[in-house]
């Protein structure tokens, strides 16, 4: 048959977003949200999912505006050529930062709860090359692997939460509603790094069948893991217990061991959440180095970015073994966030300047 | 075979190698109007072929000469006696004497065509290459003195199987017949399940020596255009001088050879082909291959038996979900089985655990090493037993299965548990319908148990990781390997992990891109007039 273009259906867009954006964070979400919010933890995530989903609208207009070029490319006819490729090269080092953030603590996860003998340079190269394997063939390639494997991950994590439910005591979450405001919203900027990935849809937008319903879409991918981090950190405060939460390196893992799996079949539930959560974690990190070899080849004025994809691989790896224990690993991630935040607020203001320069294509 | 020996035939071999019929320009493959002369140019060809045989006779009472070329074994006798030599030599010449007219020299050819001959099919050859052609696949040249064409008879007639069922696809329920090493009752088969004149069956001849018919079959008004388009410009750009069977055309027209999974689906049942037909697909048959090509192929196809369709549907639907199972089983079940054993064991049950590791205590090898030699040996004996007459194989089975299995426990070189991982990865192997996709599932678990034993679970889920990025970068004939799922159309998921009533899954999959997506027939047209 003759070459069939590549198009991404809109169900692509919201199955590469929410895949995008569920990932390896989720290991560690509940800690982040109880640090700050104490039991509120699971309001300040679903908040931080209503800004971010907000936020998401506003990328959705403005990469609709712009439907056959990447943010690169358009950011020079809103602000012009030296502040886009500046613009251009903040992006680049944004998605190495989140990309070797999340490489780093995928692996460090890896090593504690599966391979404590593995050097953990070695967990890192070997998945950068799973990684950039799947980046080579371009973002088709990444959407069908996230319908693949997003069905799965999502699944599993349900599964968590619904077998949770039997260890959950409410009485953990009640405090909540007797906190101050101000307490859910010091904790927005961390958890940021839960919801970040969204930015995938500047990538996409290029390559999207209908440009015009991005929107709808796009909060359809954003939809799942706001109601999935909600549910999570809410039945993980509520089994676990606020202070352990705080305590704990992985709460999830926590969570997940004190399941019984019906019928005793396997021990331990944790190990079964971790094989799916690797799926998840795989296609965050692909989608990052994907965005980070195309910012790059955009930025150099270059068509092709799949050798760009290699050239991404030094950068992340020699990042990702930056932070040297944990505390640093929290401290990297942290930073991370308020550069992904930073980022968002960037790309907010560069749609109120296109809409108040009316560049771009308006649709009615 | 002394003579291989002997340096100087050798010598003498290797002289001669410079074909000398290579290139054919130079040799004049024009026709004559004298017969000698023509069978002449037959002979400088045929004269040291023992099948060929040539045959002069003279026609009708004025007696023309006239000769036959035809190679035997390739053609039906009787026909030739009772339908070609027999009016030609014998009835003419008593038509000729009952009208009292003689037929004209001039106008032999147009006669004999118009009068004698009481064969279906009839041809006429301009050229020699042409006459060949025709001759080597089983026709009779008649040469007529005074014609510088030949008459082509068809008398085929070879000895050939009959329809039998298909060893390979076996169904309970269902037609029985399959496909036969003859292209034309292939066809046949075919046509008797879809007698619509749409249903086009176009023929090409593919090999510079074998010249084999291949054939390329799609309905009309159903199939993508752009699809039989790239059928044909991939059929046509094959330059191989023989092809033997149709594998080896599959691999001149699959997308891809850097894999282990099949990117075209192969099919003995004339059912199943004809069920794809009418999926907007197109099939290829070979001459003297029972095997017929089906493009686009997707990876869910190969999990899927045409038995499925003559079943109820929530009992074929778990049938399928069981064959997912087993493909999962059969690839990762000793990659897991080395990645719990040598990493994990806390994930199973500590009992389960305990008992593991109380009967590993005697074997010597790590996990590692065990699963590898028993799968090693099980995949010996299934192919020592695959090529053995079927009351040896049976042999095999038992002397591998049984004795071999039961010695290696008690020797202590493996665990019973690893005989049972074994024995579940063999039985989950063979539940795939297609042989062809089972055995790359079934290799897959060898890179599996390396991959588990290097980086554990981690390992197993790179792997699945790569298998799954490898499965859905490839594309066969513009159809993503993996759709339904991935693309997602789930329009074509009435048919696909499930297969839902057939009530409800009226329209046909959207993944070949068919052109008329209804299978009901809504032609308003027809709908006004009745």
């Amino acid at each position: 048959m003759k070459e069939r273009t590549d198009r991404l259906s809109n169900l692509q867009i919201s199955f590469i977003i929410s895949s995008t954006v569920i990932g390896v964070t989720v290991l560690v979400l509940p800690r982040t949200a109880t640090e700050l919010a104490k039991s509120g933890g699971f309001i300040a995530t679903f908040v931080t999912g209503l800004l971010m989903a907000f936020i998401l609208m506003i990328i959705a207009l403005l990469a609709r505006r712009f439907p056959n070029s990447t943010i690169i490319e358009y950011s020079r006819e809103i602000i012009g050529f030296v502040p886009a490729k500046i613009l251009g090269i903040v992006f680049f080092i944004y998605f190495i930062t989140i990309g070797s953030a999340i490489l780093r603590i995928f692996c460090d996860a890896v090593k504690v709860l599966l391979l404590e003998q593995t050097p953990l340079e070695i967990l890192i190269i070997t998945f950068l090359f799973v990684v950039v394997y799947l980046c080579l063939n371009g973002i088709s390639s990444i959407a069908k692997i996230c319908e693949l494997f997003e069905p799965l991950v999502i699944g599993t994590m349900l599964l968590v939460i619904i077998l949770s439910f039997r260890n959950f005591n409410s009485e953990e979450l009640l405090p909540a509603f007797k906190q101050d405001v101000f307490e859910w919203i010091s904790a927005i900027p961390s958890l940021t790094i839960s919801y970040l990935g969204i930015e995938i849809l500047l990538f996409a937008v290029p390559f999207v069948q209908n440009p015009d319903k991005i929107l709808g879409y796009g909060l359809l991918g954003i939809l799942p893991s706001i109601i999935i981090y909600t549910l999570l950190v809410a039945v993980t405060l509520g089994s676990v217990g606020v202070e352990p939460v705080v305590q704990s390196l992985y709460p999830v893992i926590q969570l997940a061991r004190y399941i019984r799996f019906p019928g005793g079949f396997a021990e331990r539930f944790d190990i079964f959440f971790m094989v799916f959560w690797i799926l998840g974690a795989y296609t965050t990190l692909s989608s990052y180095t994907y965005m980070a070899s195309v910012s790059l080849s955009r930025i150099l004025g270059l068509r092709n970015f799949k050798p760009l994809s290699i050239l991404v691989i030094p950068f992340l790896y020699i990042l990702s073994l930056m932070p040297q224990n944990i505390k640093e690993i929290g401290t990297f991630s942290q930073y991370a966030s308020y550069l992904g935040l930073a980022v968002l607020a960037v790309l907010v203001i560069l749609y109120i300047l296109a809409v108040i320069f009316k560049k771009g294509e308006v649709k009615k | 075979m002394g003579y291989t020996k002997n340096p100087k035939n050798i010598k003498a071999m290797e002289k001669n190698r410079t074909p000398q019929l290579k290139s054919e320009e130079k040799v004049d493959l024009t026709l004559d109007k004298s017969v000698s002369k023509n069978l002449d140019k037959f002979k400088a060809f045929l004269e040291e072929s023992s099948d060929a045989v040539f045959r002069e006779f003279k026609l009708g009472m004025q007696g023309i000469p006239c000769a036959l070329v035809y190679i035997d074994g390739l053609v039906d006798k009787m026909l030739i006696h009772e339908q070609i030599l027999k009016p030609m030599m014998y009835q003419i010449a008593i038509l000729e004497n009952t009208v009292q007219r003689p037929i004209e020299p001039d106008k032999a050819f147009d006669y004999v065509k118009m009068h004698a001959l009481a064969v279906g099919e009839i041809k006429e050859a301009e050229t020699l290459d042409e006459a060949f052609l025709f001759i080597m696949s089983g026709e009779v040249g008649i040469i007529i003195e005074g014609f510088d064409k030949i008459l082509i008879a068809s008398a085929r007639g070879w000895p050939q199987r009959g329809i039998q069922e298909p060893p390979s696809e076996i169904v309970i329920r269902g037609p029985r017949e399959g496909f036969t090493e003859t292209l034309r009752s292939n066809t046949a088969l075919l046509r008797r399940k879809i007698r619509d004149p749409n249903f086009v069956i176009k023929t090409i001849r593919i090999g510079r020596r074998g010249k084999t018919d291949v054939a390329y079959a799609y309905i009309k008004g159903i199939a993508n255009q752009g699809l039989v388009e790239e059928v044909e410009r991939r059929l046509n750009q094959i330059d191989v001088d023989i092809f033997l069977d149709s594998s080896q055309i599959e691999h001149h027209i699959q997308d891809s050879y850097l894999t282990i999974f099949p990117q075209i689906e192969v099919s003995e049942r004339p059912d199943r082909t004809a069920a794809s037909l009418a999926e907007g697909r197109v099939a290829i048959l070979m001459d003297n291959s029972p095997y017929a090509l089906i493009v686009p192929a997707t990876f869910y196809q190969f999990f899927q038996s045409s038995e499925d369709y003559y079943e109820r549907w929530p009992l074929s639907s778990v049938i399928r979900i069981l064959r997912w199972v087993g493909a999962l089983l059969a690839s990762l079940t000793p990659g897991l089985y080395v990645a719990i054993v040598s990493f994990h064991p806390g994930f199973i049950p500590t009992s389960l655990a305990i008992s593991i590791a109380a009967t590993r205590a005697t074997v010597p090898f790590p996990a590692f090493l065990e699963a590898l030699l028993m799968e090693l040996t099980f995949e010996l004996l299934r192919e020592a037993g695959a090529r053995l007459p079927r009351a040896i194989g049976q042999t095999i089975g038992i002397v591998g299965g049984l004795i071999i299995g039961d010695a290696a426990v008690r020797a202590g070189i493996t665990s019973p548990i690893m005989v049972i991982v074994v024995a579940i990865t063999a039985i989950a192997s063979f539940i795939i319908p297609s042989y062809n996709a089972a055995l790359g599932i079934r290799l897959m678990r060898f890179p599996f148990i390396i991959i588990a034993a290097v980086f554990g679970i981690y390992g197993v889920i790179l792997g699945f990781i790569i298998i799954n990025v490898h499965m859905v970068t490839m594309k066969s004939y513009g159809v993503s390997f993996m759709s339904p799922q991935a693309p997602i159309r789930y329009q074509d998921w009435k048919d696909f992990l499930i297969r839902l009533p057939s009530q409800m899954a009226m329209r046909r999959p959207t993944s070949t891109y068919p052109v008329d997506i209804d299978r009901r027939d809504q032609d308003p047209v027809k709908e006004d007039t009745q």
